[in-house]
């Protein structure tokens, strides 16, 4: 039965990587959490229910450790101020086309997303769950995860799209 | 008439409507440019973040996660260390460091055969450990394990966490703790991992690694960006056979460190 779920959690393993990478945006902080995550797993394997989904466990495990740090982070000022920093570098020129596609634009735009909007933004639009499925691993009702999400997209575009009209920098 | 909110039509975008509800929209897009507009713009939002993302899926899963998954389970006291191990580097605000660098371990009396070990290894032991610490000292004394001690370094004035993580005996009965150590300046910080023994009424670092963790900038060198720190399992290991060498015994459960601490260590 372990073993079973040992293969099973190894099959995850990059979708887990994946997903962990939309919130922490860096590969090195993904894989920690996720090793984390495991480790967090394999130490509660008596608490999941084999007629249960693995992967949404295992996406709760990871938000659960991701949301503890991140607000111990914040309870300790350690948060940078979202809008003060610069727009990432495919929001404002002529290489827009070149880099917009690259992990590391995107992960930074989502940097500047609040954490309730990157979780269900990299969960639904990122692993492709239905928009129940998002709800069940938030617990939280189904119009929230739409609502968030859409916001969440909008803001993304704002900040990934190009604006020919606009000046550089935003706010001057 | 249908009404072409937002979020209907990201539910539209997304799939999640049934067939009927689908057509519907369909039709009302026909003469509706801002939701045609509104759609592209939530098409997209996911093709931006699909693309990129899924190249994760192709790569090699590292190995120290497969390793972790594969481990028997060694009793709940280490597989909670090794859950908290790295707690105070993870999540920065900008967590794509550019550089790493994992250097040096030295360590005290009696241990001059894993000293050699490390020297034979990739790390360059850089320095002596500072002989006095008074931070790690009060933090190693009154702080639980997976607990953050958080203090302003008086000299530099910069943030200090301290998070002990497992407490164990040596062979000569002396209390040790293994302990994270977290140094964080503006543009990056330095973390350390360390095992202290209390000796004479203070605890004396036994080894310690130090990791160099720089906060990237935007506007650098576009292809230090794309360089991402390499996992830090073989170092850790390392650092683990350390506390194997020096642990005898099992570690310390909560209850009893709690009543050690109480009691001032005695």
């Amino acid at each position: 039965m372990a073993e079973d779920v040992r293969n099973q959690l190894i099959a995850l393993l990059p979708r887990l990587r994946r997903f962990a990478l939309g919130l922490t945006g860096s590969r090195d902080g993904a894989d920690d959490l996720v090793q984390a995550a495991c480790e967090r797993a394999l130490e509660r394997l008596h608490q999941w229910q084999p007629d249960t989904r693995l992967d949404s466990w295992m996406f709760r495990i990871i938000k659960t450790i991701w949301i503890d740090q991140w607000r111990s982070q914040k309870a300790r000022g350690e948060h940078v101020d979202l809008d003060g920093i610069e727009p990432p570098a495919g929001s404002n020129g002529r290489h827009v086309t070149e880099v917009r596609n690259t992990l590391e634009v995107v992960c930074r735009a989502m940097e500047r997303l609040p954490d309730e909007q990157r979780l269900v933004l990299t969960l639904v639009s990122v692993d492709g769950l239905s928009y129940g499925e998002a709800a069940a691993v938030l617990e939280v009702p189904i119009g929230t995860v739409m609502s968030r999400l859409a916001r969440a997209r909008r803001r993304l575009h704002e900040l990934l799209e190009p604006k020919p009209a606009t000046p550089a920098r935003e706010g001057h | 008439m249908t009404k072409l909110d937002e979020e209907t039509l990201m539910a539209y975008v997304d799939g999640e409507l049934d067939p009927r509800r689908m057509a519907e929209i369909e039709a009302a897009l026909a003469e509706d440019a801002e939701a045609r507009a509104m759609v592209q713009m939530f098409r997209d939002s996911t093709a931006l973040l699909r693309g990129p993302f899924d190249q994760i899926l192709r790569e090699t899963v590292p190995e120290r996660l497969l390793a972790t998954v594969n481990r028997p389970s060694t009793g709940k006291i280490h597989d909670i260390r090794l859950a908290r191990r790295g707690s105070l580097s993870r999540f920065l605000p900008q967590t794509a460091w550019a550089r790493a660098a994992a250097v040096a371990l030295l360590v005290g009396a009696g241990a001059g055969y894993l000293t050699a070990q490390w020297w034979s290894g990739a790390m360059v032991p850089v320095s002596l450990i500072a002989a006095s610490d008074a931070l790690l000292n009060e933090a190693l004394e009154t702080t639980g394990s997976g607990v953050v001690f958080v203090r302003r370094d008086a000299d530099t004035g910069f943030a200090r966490e301290i998070m002990p993580l497992l407490t164990f005996q040596d062979a000569n009965q002396r209390y040790c703790r293994e302990f994270e150590s977290a140094l964080k300046e503006p543009d990056g910080q330095q973390v350390n991992y360390g095992v202290a023994c209390r000796e004479g009424g203070a605890w004396q670092p036994q080894a310690l690694m130090a990791r160099q963790l720089i906060a990237p900038t935007l506007r650098g060198d576009p292809q230090e960006h794309s360089q991402y720190v390499p996992a830090m399992g073989s170092e850790m290991a390392i650092f683990d056979t350390v506390i194997q060498q020096l642990m005898v015994g099992e570690p310390l459960k909560p209850k009893e460190e709690a009543k050690l601490i109480g009691q001032g260590w005695r």
